[in-house]
């Protein structure tokens, strides 16, 4: 293939080309790349500058100075040691790592921690009551029994809470699509539409104030 | 997987990101919502060494509508071109296939201009926006200009746009016509295997991820046009394209894939 | 015995389960939310190549990056480990092949992700960076792939020093000549070929690892997350010669397993070995991407089954030929896997004569190891399908084939023509549940008249009726098979001075709800609220002696060693209200938690008192030990059989060849009981789980060995929007094996769902021709499959 003209999008394609690399990211990727214009490139770069982040973090003000390339799931659980956003896959597939991004949901893996500045975060530490009452989300997880080893839980409950937000009338088939980003190896899921369909028809929308 | 490191750069308006990129060259590279990008940075398949934040800039997020044109900013998210009652009216096949892109936490963050400027043909809206026959409006050190979505899409990752230029609008014409989109993937979340984009009004339909680039069907819109039916003109929507093969389907499979969906589209649409 | 029907016990309740809180509020602690004072970070530079001598490890650009303290090549390891290769605990056989197995290679790399270098780095993102900035020389050798190839005259070798790429040779057959005299004499003749897809388990959390050493006392606490704590210590301290007394190992929140996490593995061995070294916590975090060639895969196997019958389709005999694939090295359990299901040819089904005989053999791939189900997925499969291609040759419907071959309810005990003997089981009435559930008449009407309109939505049904042998197991014949460990469990009832109680388990929950469990056990029998009871478990410190959670075992075998332990807490406690009562102990009876001459209740000491009595010790019996505990390890007599029926409904598009599953009823006998709450999950999961190796999940490798479905959008983990609706009913006979009358519930759903899912496609499509698909039954291969029977160009 000839080398198409300087574009833009050739950034990317101009970018590493390493094997290993290659060998782990989604095929369709290396595919179309094995057909561009690649060179390799170095990796690592000394010297880089450090940004500083302010965060809202569940209704606290974080500051932190992250490298630039810090994911926002990074900077949770290694800086600001919030350890219950999990992390579950690297190619932004699996939702483990959901957190509400200025109220909506957000794949924290999928987002540097320098775009969340001035950003209000909720994590799964941020959801329950001071008192230790459980969010009507997590409450209607546990008693619908939906999670068995939990690691996907936080980020599932997270995505829920922003799911029953965004969308009002939501049927067995809507949770199921509106939480096809957020992937249980354990519950085959049944149980946790319930827990969303429960939450759902009660007309809560989920936030703590809806509760008695 | 951890991204190479990059130096970060915020931009207060387009003009300033426009000079940004002309400042730092082809190792710069717009951030937007960062759902494409980020995760070819995790696997170190991209590695730009400066990246220019134009995600904070609100005043490319809107939809308008006016004398049968449907304006869109670049930063517009998925989920707000989903939830637009505008567009539902003016526009409704960008708004029903920016629901079926990846997941509701995705369609927070992407944004339109984001999923144009990565031009992958397996993304839905960049077909939606070809089917419809859209100008995407760029900005540069010298100015604005229009190109038109036909004259957009130049290979793979590949686009119109030079090394110093971002997407600043995307403009469709409001249109009342039947329309129909038709995603097929093994898993919902997943990229489509094939898409199938029809509008009615400019008889555009469009394919993903049957090629290099999304690509308008020229030979169905021609039969369309002529008056055939829908089995007939979806017969040779795979005519002279090049489809991808994957783990998910071959070159072969993708063509009978893309005559398939076209036929569904096409009567689901109304339009033969 | 019979738990439901008593409202006042908790055992059989939808008891909600006390493990969630911490977990949905953030507060459990897995393996990478913990952090330690100075550990240092490992990250692994894994081989690209599926065969290769390694020419040399050229870390100088890695050393270059900030944070990057070490590079660190096989060869420069090797003293950290001298001997000790990672141990395989189950040599099948006398001759078996069992290549060494060091954690990092030192001069040749077998598989695309083996260890072959190593960095230490002060952070996360330092090791990633150092670990990507390493170069390795390969010099590649020809790799061999496919297992049938490897078998092949001339093939590659893995190992060249073995000469064969053969790792052992296993056969079961009791009576060769009346199976031979069985396929001579019968009238009809059934033989399949199937191919069985490596996948891989793909737990949410992917592995990880903490080695902590006490420098001060030569001590090491190894911190991972693993299913199988205990006999990881006992392994650890064989492989790396660490007296096990100073070995501590901790599983923390587990973020599930399905058998991957029941290993030892490099990585476990190598941050011990650094860590014991340099005096640091060192640690290291799989990625997902890491996880597709660092960890174990399951499944990989190429089944040759042939079932011989009679005109009715009576079978008389079952023949089957296996080749597994080992990957390249045998890791813990590999090479039993094949035998956990090369006693389940004949399903559950009264066959009189038996043949199985499996070579296992080695490839330039990860190796597998045990995956849920462990080989009785695969045996149900072969038998399942053949089946169905059974009735067709007789020309009756899967269930009365199923209902002709079936052990009857009066046989069991049954001695199955494998040497096994059945615990219990109904398998007509389960199956009559599961038609019944499905409304089969239904389905078959709309199916016959979206064949007659000649509709591109077809409908299937497919049946799959399984037993499993679980509940691992008696230790004697675990002994019979050289399995290297026994099969009993471990439990300690600890009563405290106020009447609260510890449970301490040698099983090892990373899921499975075994605290809510194991706490209903302990709370009917000394009639106290579970409330009042702490289950301890997966911390050696703790938990000195188990052997863990694997096999649908930890139910049948943990659970009743803590039933057990229970009743001699309530022995010892009888002793001691006789005692204050100065009653003989026979005359009494323990009734709401308290002691008390039989029919003369004002006359009773509470549990409370019994317990403060047995701590202050004032006034015991002569000779009585103070305090209140009992420890009981139980070695089960014999396996326990759950079975089932379950029932696939598919609508295949026959212009895509699309697949979605538009009912599943699944009916299971897992004998009586303790959360049926529990239950349901186990079996919800355990259907995805096999329904998506039916459908979407192949680890796929080309033909250079390199495995193209590394991570989670290429290796396809089904969501909730690819997810059937499930419909779960249970039909109970007890198991006689234990007190409590349970089998185990674990690995039912995947053993299942895969012949129900596949069987109900190939019902489907029965019109066009097709009589298999091979899995995964994507919509790709089931279109190719149909162009093909229709003898179109695909």
């Amino acid at each position: 293939m000839t080398p198409p003209p300087r574009q833009q999008a050739l950034t990317y394609l101009r970018a590493l080309y390493d094997p290993e690399a290659a060998n782990k990211c989604p095929q369709r990727w290396t595919w179309a790349l094995g057909r561009g214009n690649i060179s390799a490139s170095t990796v690592h770069r000394q010297g880089r500058r450090m940004e500083s982040v302010t965060l809202a973090v569940n209704g606290t003000e974080r500051s932190l100075e992250v490298e630039p390339r810090t994911l926002l799931v990074h900077a949770l659980r290694d800086e600001l040691r919030l350890t219950g956003t999990n992390i579950g896959c690297d190619s932004s597939s699996c939702g483990a790592c959901t957190v509400l991004v200025n109220g909506q949901s957000a794949k924290s893996c999928t987002m540097f921690a320098v775009q969340a500045d001035g950003a209000d975060i909720t994590t799964i530490e941020g959801v329950a009551d001071a008192d230790g009452t459980m969010h009507p989300m997590q409450q209607a997880f546990h008693e619908h029994h939906a999670l068995q080893c939990g690691y996907c839980t936080p980020g599932m409950v997270m995505a829920a809470i922003s799911l029953v937000e965004e969308y009002p009338e939501l049927d067995d088939q809507g949770v199921r699509h509106g939480l096809e980003g957020n992937l249980c190896r354990c519950t085959g899921y049944q149980n946790i539409v319930n827990a969303v369909l429960a939450v759902a028809g009660s007309g809560s929308d989920g936030s703590n104030q809806d509760r008695e | 997987m951890i991204p190479a490191s990059f130096d970060y750069e915020v931009a207060e308006s387009a003009e300033h990101a426009v000079s940004l990129l002309a400042e730092h060259g082809d190792e710069a590279k717009l951030l937007a919502g960062g759902h494409s990008l980020i995760p070819m940075m995790r696997f170190r398949l991209a590695t730009p060494t400066v990246l220019v934040d134009v995600g904070r800039l609100d005043d490319l997020r809107y939809i308008n509508s006016d004398n049968g044109t449907v304006s869109i900013g670049a930063l517009t998210r998925h989920s707000e071109l989903e939830h637009s009652a505008l567009l539902a009216e003016s526009a409704p096949l960008l708004a029903s296939v920016a629901a079926l892109v990846g997941d509701p936490s995705v369609r927070h963050r992407g944004t339109l201009g984001g999923t144009l400027a990565h031009a992958d043909p397996a993304s839905d809206l960049p077909a939606a926006v070809l089917a419809l026959g859209g100008t995407i409006v760029a900005r540069g050190p010298g100015g604005d200009r229009e190109i038109a979505a036909t004259d957009f899409f130049a290979g793979y990752f590949e686009s119109a746009l030079a090394d110093d230029e971002m997407i600043v609008e995307v403009r469709v014409a409001a249109s009342a016509g039947g329309w129909n989109y038709q995603k097929f993937n093994r898993r919902a979340q997943d990229w489509a295997i094939v898409g199938v984009a029809v509008a009615e009004e400019g008889a555009g339909v469009s394919l993903v991820n049957m090629g290099s680039t999304p690509v308008r069907a020229s030979a169905v819109e021609a039969a369309v046009a002529a008056g055939a039916s829908a089995a007939d003109a979806a017969a040779v929507a795979a005519e002279g394209l090049q489809p991808p093969s994957d783990l998910n389907a071959d070159a072969d499979y993708r063509r009978h894939l893309a005559r398939v969906f076209t036929e569904r589209a096409l009567k689901a649409a109304g339009v033969a | 015995m019979t738990m439901t029907d008593d409202p006042a016990t908790h055992m059989g309740s939808h008891r909600l389960r006390r493990e969630d809180p911490a977990l949905l509020t953030g507060e459990a602690q897995f393996i990478d939310d913990m952090s330690l004072h100075g550990e240092i970070w490992v990250g692994i530079v894994r081989s690209t190549e599926a065969h290769a001598t390694i020419l040399g490890v050229d870390g100088s650009a890695a050393l270059e990056i900030d944070g990057v303290t070490e590079v660190l090549s096989g060869a420069d390891l090797a003293p950290l480990w001298g001997e000790g290769a990672l141990p395989c605990a189950w040599p099948v056989t006398d001759d078996m092949r069992n290549p060494a197995h060091l954690p990092v290679a030192t001069s040749i790399a077998k598989y695309v992700g083996d260890a072959v270098a190593v960095v230490l780095a002060d952070s996360r993102y330092a090791a990633a960076d150092g670990a990507a900035a390493v170069s390795v020389d390969y010099d590649p050798l020809p790799a061999v792939v496919d297992i049938e190839a490897a078998v092949a005259e001339g093939a590659p070798l893995v190992h060249e020093d073995l000469g064969t790429n053969e790792s052992y040779t296993w056969p079961l057959i009791p009576d060769p000549d009346a199976v031979d005299e069985a396929f001579a004499n019968a009238a009809v003749v059934v033989g399949e070929r199937y191919v069985q897809q490596r996948l891989i388990p793909a737990p949410m959390e992917p592995r990880g690892v903490i080695a902590a050493p006490g420098v001060a006392n030569g001590e090491l606490t190894l911190y991972s997350a693993t299913q199988i704590p205990h006999i990881l210590k006992v392994m650890t301290a064989v492989t790396l010669g660490i007296p096990e007394h100073k070995i501590r190992v901790v599983a923390p929140s587990v973020g599930g397993g399905f058998g991957c996490k029941l290993n030892v593995y490099a990585e476990e061995i190598l941050c011990c070995a650094l860590a014991m070294d340099r005096g640091v916590p060192v640690r290291w975090t799989e990625s997902r991407s890491e996880a597709a060639t660092a960890t174990i895969q399951g499944r990989g196997q190429v089944q040759h089954i042939e079932l011989a019958a009679d005109a009715n389709g009576k079978v008389q005999a079952v023949r089957v030929k296996l080749l597994a694939d080992m990957g390249a090295y045998l890791q813990l359990v590999t090479p039993g896997v094949p035998l956990l299901g090369g006693f389940l040819y004949h399903g559950c089904y009264d066959i009189a004569h038996y043949s199985f005989e499996c070579t296992s053999v080695f490839t330039n791939k990860t190796p597998t190891d045990a995956y849920r189900g462990a080989g009785r997925p695969e045996a149900t499969y072969a038998i399942e399908r053949a089946m169905d291609s059974l009735a067709v040759a007789v020309g009756v419907t899967p269930e009365e084939i199923r209902s002709r071959n079936f052990i009857a309810a009066d046989a069991f005990p049954y001695e199955s023509c494998a040497g096994l003997i059945f615990d219990s089981g109904d398998y007509q009435a389960v199956l009559d549940k599961a038609v019944e559930m499905a409304d089969l008449q239904s389905v078959r009407a709309e199916q016959a008249r979206r064949r007659a309109d000649g509709s591109n939505r077809q409908i299937g049904v497919g049946f799959s009726s399984y037993v499993e042998m679980c509940g691992l197991a008696p230790s004697r014949v675990l002994a019979s098979l050289n399995y290297g460990a026994g099969g009993w469990e471990a439990a300690t009832v600890r009563v405290l001075p106020t009447a609260k109680v510890q449970v301490i388990t040698g099983s090892t929950p990373h899921g499975q709800g075994h605290e809510t469990s194991w706490s209903m056990i302990v709370a009917d029998k000394l009639g106290i609220d579970p409330d009042d009871i702490e289950v301890l478990h997966s911390d050696t410190a703790i938990s000195p002696t188990g052997l863990d959670t694997y096999g649908s075992r930890s139910l049948s075998v943990g659970g009743t060693a803590v039933f057990m332990a229970t009743d001699k807490v309530l022995d010892k406690a009888r002793l001691i209200a006789a005692h204050q009562l100065e009653a003989n102990e026979d005359d009494l009876e323990y009734v709401d938690g308290a002691f008390q001459v039989k029919g003369t209740p004002t006359a009773a000491v509470p549990f409370a008192a019994i317990a403060f009595a047995a701590f202050t010790a004032h006034d015991l019996p002569d000779g009585m030990e103070p305090n209140l505990e009992a420890h009981v390890t139980y070695d089960p007599p014999n396996f326990t059989f759950p079975n089932g029926t379950h029932i696939a409904v598919v609508e295949v598009d026959t212009d895509t060849g699309n697949v979605d599953i538009v009912d599943y009823v699944a009916v299971d006998d897992c004998g009586n009981q303790v959360n049926p709450m529990i239950v349901e999950g186990q079996v919800h999961g355990g259907v995805l789980q096999g329904a998506a190796q039916a459908l979407y999940e192949d680890a796929v490798y080309n033909e250079d060995g390199q495995i193209v479905t590394v991570n989670l959008g290429d290796y396809l983990v089904p969501s909730a929007a690819e997810a059937p609706i499930y419909r779960v009913a249970s039909h109970v006979t007890p198991s006689p094996t234990n007190p409590m009358g349970v089998k185990g519930i674990g690995e039912a759903g995947t053993i299942a769902a895969t012949p129900a899912v596949i069987n109900a496609v190939v019902d489907a499509l029965r019109p066009t021709g097709v009589t298999d698909v091979t899995m995964p039954a994507s919509p790709q291969t089931v279109w190719r499959a149909i162009n093909e029977a229709q003898g179109g160009a695909s």
